[in-house]
């Protein structure tokens, strides 16, 4: 176990892939967020406690028959509209607070198609700086911030009930191992190999 | 500005933020103040808006200039007018936050300040400033760079913990697309940090 996971659930929740009891969790913390989102898509608000019965939860789609397909199709949606939203931030006046500069855009546009292909959950898209695209993800328990740089990523976890941190200190430059943070984000790069050779 | 004061962080909806690949909190973006890495985004000053009305006041004026700023670019741009909702900026709201909780984020890379700048005769327009502090090296450093950017991440983090639920409305020169503003409903802050 790294030092990280000794100090903190989260990053044991996320990472720790050989437990079947942290896989039935993230499962379950994507399930939730799916169907937040899902209705979010569907109704333009996040649905409260008193609102879910009025508005039940409908599927999008009716093409796919099992609930494997509807995630693809739902994966493939929203990666859509990620590379969408990236593509509006970079063709922002320069100055403006979410433009992007192609070289962030390029780098992000990179990693997103690395998620894609690994089944990853799609993120949410957000800027701070033009050099910067912030993605992230919401799971029960905490918000994950993953920043990409043109060169480097740095990825924070923040409590939901309180804004613990978590920094992931102990990830090496982006560029050297593409796997450790595979393997962070729940990603299955072992099993289909690499985009690019890990050094380890 | 009193010490227990509020500022109000208002709503405005660019047309490209409605796409839901977005994360919500992308719709208070920081923008750059000065080439020193100062971040910084526009609040109103509670004591100078002291009804929601005054605020909601304040908001339409300032979506105004927005759209009359934007509409320059964009008329420029692609030589036609935008397109009314589809295409142009429309104020939703505002969240307060109480300003002595939004001082006290500040940490050891970032002072936090509230600084009042009168702007397009808005006495109340302030801003809530992101100050690197002196002793932070600049971001030359891999792990300075890392840590700068995931600083900034946890600050606006809880400055949405600072938030009180939103007062919503629809400004008068857009109630004729009243229908389609009505469509965007504002996050509780929780979702901020809680959800996708």
């Amino acid at each position: 176990m790294t030092k990280s996971e000794k100090t903190t659930s989260y990053a044991a929740n996320a990472t720790s892939s050989a437990s079947s009891t942290a896989v039935a969790a993230f499962r379950s913390a994507v399930a939730t967020r799916r169907a937040t989102a899902r209705a979010y898509y569907l109704y333009g608000h996040f649905p409260d406690s008193n609102s879910e019965q009025a508005e039940p939860i409908k599927p999008v789609t009716v093409l796919a028959s099992n609930s494997a397909s509807t995630d693809s199709n739902y994966r493939a949606y929203y990666y859509a509209a990620l590379y969408e939203a990236l593509q509006s931030m970079a063709e922002q006046e320069e100055g403006d607070a979410l433009y992007v500069t192609d070289e962030a855009a390029n780098a992000a546009r990179g990693l997103i198609s690395r998620l894609a292909i690994e089944g990853i959950d799609p993120p949410k898209i957000n800027s701070h700086d033009k050099d910067e695209v912030i993605l992230s993800w919401a799971y029960p328990d905490f918000k994950r911030y993953l920043t990409v740089f043109s060169d480097d990523a740095a990825l924070l976890d923040v409590g939901t009930l309180k804004p613990v941190k978590c920094v992931h200190n102990d990830l090496p430059h982006f560029s050297e191992s593409w796997g450790k943070w595979s393997a962070v984000l729940g990603g299955t790069a072992s099993s289909h190999g690499t985009l690019d050779d890990d050094v380890e | 500005m009193s010490s227990n004061g509020a500022v109000c962080r208002l709503a405005i909806y660019p047309r490209f933020l409605r796409n839901e690949a977005f994360d919500s909190e992308a719709l208070f973006a920081l923008g750059d103040l000065d080439s020193n890495g100062t971040k910084g985004f526009s609040v109103g000053d509670r004591d100078m808006l002291s009804s929601i009305e005054d605020v909601h006041g304040f908001g339409c004026r300032s979506a105004a200039v927005a759209r009359a700023n934007e509409r320059q670019r964009f008329v420029t741009k692609n030589n036609r007018e935008p397109i009314r909702f589809q295409e142009t900026s429309h104020y939703r709201g505002f969240y307060d936050m109480d300003a002595d909780q939004v001082r006290s984020q500040g940490s050891s890379i970032y002072d936090v300040r509230i600084v009042p700048l009168e702007e397009n005769d808005e006495p109340a327009h302030c801003h809530v400033e992101l100050h690197v502090r002196n002793y932070v090296m600049k971001p030359s450093d891999v792990s300075i760079k890392r840590a700068i950017s995931l600083e900034r991440i946890a600050i606006l983090n809880r400055f949405a913990r600072t938030m009180s639920p939103p007062h919503m409305t629809v400004c008068g020169e857009d109630l004729d697309i009243a229908h389609q503003i009505e469509t965007i409903t504002l996050p509780p802050p929780e979702a901020f940090y809680s959800e996708p």
